[in-house]
């Protein structure tokens, strides 16, 4: 089984969250706002990278537009074989974490 | 109708000299001989009559080349002072598109161009290239990564290790 690294899992979320509009930009402002930290837009890319080499997310092209200097888009989407996979690597966690009582954890 | 005044003097030969004084200053001075036949008063009159429609009409050209002026002068300096489109760093766009994998470099720079112009809506273009700057550093170790690995320099210097080492 193909394990996922944590910011592999971190950029699936963010696609799933952002669905239909997940692109770089969008994907980068919600783990922003989600983990309360900026990940370099680089790291974003190369994780999405390796994600569509494992065929766990596809890409497409979208429009050019002015305020990007006339650069296209790329939109995300996590396919069916990538959300078994987090899904799978979550519940490894959530198996991993039943149980455990953590200081200054809320639940 | 005008500011001018007019001085005549008759001569012995029938001429007359007509001076046309603009504030006490001579202006211009005409010498003129008066038709046969013509009313002399008649003539003058007509003759200093053209003197000042003349010299109003070109009063009136220079009043509209001063406006004229004025309105060119103030569309030059609004073109001048208008803002130019605030654009990143241009150093660190190149620094990007030559070490950003081929496939993604365009669209790694579109998408830092577009949170670039957010940032400068939100904060100015100065702190918006200061952090488009740290967006571009942040990014930078891990894309020199991928460069090296791509460029398969890593495999190469531990080769060469391995094989100084006699491994």
């Amino acid at each position: 089984m193909t394990t996922l690294k944590q910011t592999e899992q971190v950029v699936m979320l963010a696609i799933l969250r952002k669905q239909p509009d997940a692109y770089g930009v969008s994907i980068y402002e919600e783990l922003e706002k989600r983990l309360n930290k900026a990940v370099p837009m680089a790291t974003i890319y190369a994780n999405l990278e390796t994600l569509e080499k494992k065929g766990f997310v596809k890409s497409k092209q979208g429009q050019a537009t002015a305020e990007r200097g006339g650069r296209a888009k790329m939109f995300f989407e996590i396919t069916g074989k990538g959300q078994m996979a987090l899904n799978a690597s979550l519940q490894q966690l959530d198996r991993l974490r039943a149980g455990v009582k953590l200081v200054g954890a809320t639940t | 109708m005008t500011d001018l005044k007019w001085e005549i003097e008759e001569f012995s030969d029938g001429s007359v000299e007509i001076k046309t004084l603009l504030r006490d200053e001579i202006v211009r001075r005409d010498l003129i001989r008066i038709p046969p036949g013509a009313g002399r008063d008649h003539y003058l009159h007509e003759f200093m009559y053209s003197i000042g429609r003349d010299y109003e009409a070109r009063k009136e050209f220079q009043r509209k080349k001063l406006e004229l002026q004025a309105r060119i002068h103030d569309l030059k300096a609004k073109i001048d002072t208008r803002e130019k489109p605030a654009s990143p760093p241009i150093l660190a766009e190149m620094l990007i598109s030559l070490i950003a994998p081929e496939k993604t470099a365009q669209v790694q720079l579109g998408d830092l161009q577009e949170m670039f112009q957010k940032n400068v809506e939100r904060c100015g273009e100065r702190e918006a290239r200061r952090m488009y700057w740290i967006q571009v550093t942040d990014s930078a170790l891990p894309l020199l990564w991928g460069w090296i690995k791509r460029l398969g320099l890593f495999t190469f210097f531990v080769d060469y290790v391995r094989s100084k080492l006699g491994l």
